[in-house]
């Protein structure tokens, strides 16, 4: 890094731990990060931009007589200034379940630096994003092409008044490649993109190249689709969205103050038994792993739904010294990355075995769905037909709807190769409702 | 400040470069279930140079003064760097010096953190006992001051203060595994008062949560359907703003060919505009982050397509004027073309002939969200009502519309005279800039044969 603070500031962190103490502050945490990166960006095939960032950022969290107050700031100046303030909102601030922090446990050793990432230069981006620009033009001279690539390193610290002193460093790259193509008024967008903390074997332009191909290729022929109800194949990319109903019911939070569809199904048989979601933190330079919580608490693997049976809620240390649970290490009560274990057959064998469904890459409006309650109803953006086990063609003005917490308790499969990105499985899932513009 | 920025860009290479330096102070209360969940408080300051050399452009984002000059350096090198063509960018008529102040009614600055919390409790209460039913609640006042400045190599300098106070009212009621949701928003650059008196709405939102237990799912298909003036709003601008945005264009060319100038986009009582000069609202500002003034833009006028939002990059390669729409939603972020206060204007009937004319039709009320993928958009109403024979029946709830806006906007066929222009919490994301401040507005319109998903 050009700039490096962390060490000149941690006596001030845990000066400002002490002048908590000293103004009746049972607890105090100081949480700290200073970031640098490097990105360029294609636009309309072409170079456009080439951007460099620094930024800096704290937090201030003070509890006194029971309640909490918190200050954000981005000035090493004004630390004091906001401790003041962190302390002036605790008078009358958010209640806090706790007063003390606890003390420190024993955190796993997780990678997330690698001097590897520092080898991308501006220079190597650069002339990656444009190999991969110059392979979809060859296919398409016509489409609007955007590529982007970035990299970055950072530290962080936090220091707690229960003695928590941890430091840590952290590099990550990421890039994309995107396409539109126009046909008069008909339209395709398709994208592929990766990142990870370590510049390993995901660095891969190929893969986002065949990605695009692929879409390219099977979206050149329409295809329509009457309204019923189908089965959906779900490419591992749109896991995630589909347990978003899953990672917001768990939130111990959420059970206790009784939001969560899921509040009386703790060790209960909700799902099917396909279903096998573990929630792992500690995976080598994953963008989502950490060795401990907000409040100190080490992390740990965890299964969250076994064969079906929901196993545990998550909680972070307010939420479970309010709720009277054991804290699960989990900041803000949300899974670090669910990861669907894998089935028996291989995604071209599942493929091939739907008589009639839609293959979803992409869908507009999923997140305006009420999806706390499990409903999903938006445009299938990007969707394929596929009968007898091969995919058609492109299907269009199409709206598929359904409830997540319901559809996963019905004849659900998952693949049993997964994606070395994101590590989760092809699935199937029958029974979603759709209705289109026009039959 | 203003002699920083300058001297900073004196002799700066670049064919074009500019600063934005902004300090933001914000407050967040937030009530969920019985007890205040969260009070924080954030100062936040640093900024952005962006230089542009050759048709290409460099930026280095940062947090403090100091050292400016090398900032801009390294803004003008990466530029330098991309750049391979000539350097296009439409004049501006702004004058070169502007100080625009914010012009509060009731400022929150001066209102103390106690009353807030009050303010905020006494809703919460509300919400959590007005009806038997309510599980919990999540009532969140936020409000953030930023003051921006800004400064560029043509001697432009601006600074302006952008204050925005909001209020959500949230009720969640749930019934074994069904969990609803009532939710209002309000949202003001200028009144504090904005979020004061809200407790009929306080008691609205815990009502209807409950009742939404209770209600159907909207059935999927085509249905003939009523917009209320907050949904038409977020109709305009989900399903056609975003394609007017000229940054989707200019480079661009079947979408230039599609979204030419006098294309016929809907019957000829359909205008809709963009205006960021509009009042004091919070999609309002004097001038984008550019340094550009906003202005009125007619984007469809008669059902004719009638403009485009610029930057100065955008209309400079489409050789047309700026329109004062380069937004930045902060102080890291480079502008990119953005919508203001957006509407459908008041057309000539009254909204009894409109429902008089749906025999069988969906009353789709409220704003959930909606996004665009350019030629396809969804956006959710909160709630609604079956009408049959021009009457309001049932409620029903999850009823989400998708459509073609090519298509869509055709099948407008009626346009009351009610305009209302709504300021909500919330606000619009693109490229990665969310929630920007922006308005929605229109009045109750009629749309045929909309398809809304769900089970049949």
């Amino acid at each position: 890094m050009r700039n490096t603070y962390l060490h000149n500031m941690l006596d001030r962190f845990a000066g400002l731990i002490t002048k908590a103490a000293k103004q009746g502050a049972s607890a105090a945490k100081v949480s700290f990060s200073h970031g640098e990166s490097l990105s360029c960006s294609f636009e309309a095939g072409r170079l456009k931009y080439a951007d460099s960032a620094e930024s800096l950022g704290y937090n201030i969290a003070t509890i006194r007589d029971g309640r909490s107050g918190v200050a954000g700031g981005n000035i090493p100046d004004a630390m004091d200034e906001l401790l003041e303030r962190a302390i002036s909102f605790a008078r009358i601030g958010a209640v806090a379940h706790f007063s003390h922090y606890p003390a420190p446990g024993s955190y796993v050793d997780i990678n997330s630096d690698s001097p590897r990432v520092l080898t991308l230069t501006r220079e190597k981006m650069i002339s990656d994003c444009q190999d991969m620009v110059a392979y979809v033009k060859s296919l398409d001279d016509s489409l609007d092409i955007s590529a982007s690539a970035d990299r970055s390193e950072s530290e962080s610290a936090v220091v707690n008044s229960a003695g928590l002193h941890e430091t840590d460093t952290q590099t990550s790259w990421s890039i994309s490649l995107g396409i539109q193509k126009t046909s008069g008024t008909d339209m395709l967008f398709s994208y592929a993109g990766r990142g990870w903390l370590d510049l390993n074997e995901l660095y891969d332009l190929e893969a986002l190249k065949s990605e695009i191909a692929f879409d390219l290729q099977h979206a050149a022929r329409s295809a329509k689709i009457s309204d019923g109800t189908y089965p959906i194949y779900l490419p591992p990319r749109m896991i995630r969205s589909f347990l978003a109903p899953i990672s917001m019911g768990i939130n111990g939070r959420d059970v206790f103050k009784g939001s969560s569809p899921l509040k009386d199904e703790l060790g209960k048989q909700c799902f099917s038994p396909a279903l096998t979601i573990i929630d792992n933190p500690h995976i080598d330079f994953s963008p989502s792993s950490a060795a401990f919580d907000g409040a100190g608490i080490a992390t740990r693997p965890m299964t969250l739904v076994d064969q079906g049976v929901l196993t545990t809620f998550l909680y972070d240390y307010d939420s479970a010294c309010l709720a009277q649970a054991t804290p699960t290490g989990h900041s803000g009560c949300s899974p670090y990355t669910m990861f669907v274990q894998p089935g028996q057959r291989s995604a071209d064998a599942m493929l091939k075995s739907i008589p009639k469904g839609l293959y979803i890459k992409q869908l507009l409006g999923f997140g305006q769905s009420n999806l706390a309650n499990g409903d999903f109803s938006c445009n299938a953006a990007l969707a394929y037909l596929i009968e007898d086990g091969e995919i058609v063609g492109r299907v269009k003005n199409a709206m598929v709807a359904g409830n997540i917490l319901c559809l996963l308790k019905g004849d659900i499969e998952f693949s049993s190769d997964l994606d070395p990105q994101t590590r989760q499985p092809y699935a199937i899932i029958p029974g979603v409702s759709v209705v289109t513009a026009k039959n | 400040m203003k002699q920083q920025l300058l001297d900073a860009l004196k002799n700066c290479p670049a064919d074009y470069a500019d600063i934005r330096f902004e300090n933001s102070d914000s407050t967040s209360l937030a009530y969920r279930g019985k007890e205040l969940d969260r009070a924080s408080t954030g100062q936040f300051s640093g900024g952005i140079v962006r230089a542009c050399k050759n048709g290409g452009w460099g930026s280095c984002v940062f947090d403090t003064l100091d050292d400016l000059k090398s900032k801009v350096a390294d803004a003008c090198a990466a530029a330098a760097s991309v750049g391979k063509e000539k350097t296009v960018l439409a004049e501006q008529t702004a004058p070169s010096d502007q100080v625009f102040t914010a012009q509060l009614k009731n400022d929150f600055r001066g209102v103390s953190l106690d009353a807030k919390v009050a303010l905020v409790g006494k809703y919460n209460d509300i919400v959590l006992n007005a009806v038997p039913g309510v599980e919990t609640s999540l009532i969140n006042y936020g409000e953030n001051f930023r003051t921006v400045h800004f400064a560029s190599t043509r001697g432009n300098y601006f600074m302006e203060e952008r204050p925005r106070i909001l209020l959500y009212l949230v009720a969640i009621a749930r019934n074994g595994s069904q969990v609803q949701r009532g939710s209002e928003s309000f949202s003001s650059a200028t009144d504090f008062a904005v979020v004061l008196n809200r407790e009929d709405k306080a008691r609205e939102v815990a009502e209807r949560a409950v009742a939404l237990l209770k209600a159907p799912q909207c059935p999927g298909g085509r249905h003939n359907v009523i917009l209320r003036p907050d949904f038409s709003g977020v109709f305009a601008h989900e399903a056609f703003g975003h394609l007017s945005e000229a940054d989707f264009l200019y480079e661009n060319p079947p979408m230039r060919d599609l979204m030419t100038i006098g294309r016929q986009m809907g019957n000829p009582d359909l205008n809709i505009i963009d205006d960021g000069s509009l009042g004091q609202l919070i999609g309002t500002q004097q001038v984008d982050d550019e340094g550009t003034p906003t202005q009125k833009t007619m984007l469809i006028a008669k059902g004719v397509l009638a403009g485009h939002l610029h930057s100065l990059e955008t209309a400079g390669k489409m050789g047309a004027k700026p329109t004062g729409n380069a937004r930045a939603i902060g102080r890291g972020h480079q502008p990119i073309v953005r919508m203001t206060n957006t509407y459908i204007d008041a057309g000539t009937l009254s909204k009894d002939e409109l429902f008089a004319g749906v025999d069988d039709g969906i009353y789709a009320c409220g704003m959930h969200g909606g996004q665009t993928m350019m030629e396809m958009f969804t956006f959710s109403a909160a709630y609604g009502y079956r009408i049959k024979n021009g009457q309001i029946g049932e409620l029903l709830r999850d009823i989400v519309l998708t459509g073609n806006v090519f298509e869509t906007l055709h099948n407008i066929d009626g346009i009351a005279n009610d305009l209302t222009i709504y300021e909500l919490g919330g606000g619009c994301g693109k490229g990665g800039q969310s929630p920007l401040p922006v308005t929605f507005g229109g009045p109750h319109i009629r749309l045929r044969d909309a398809v809304i998903g769900g089970r049949q």
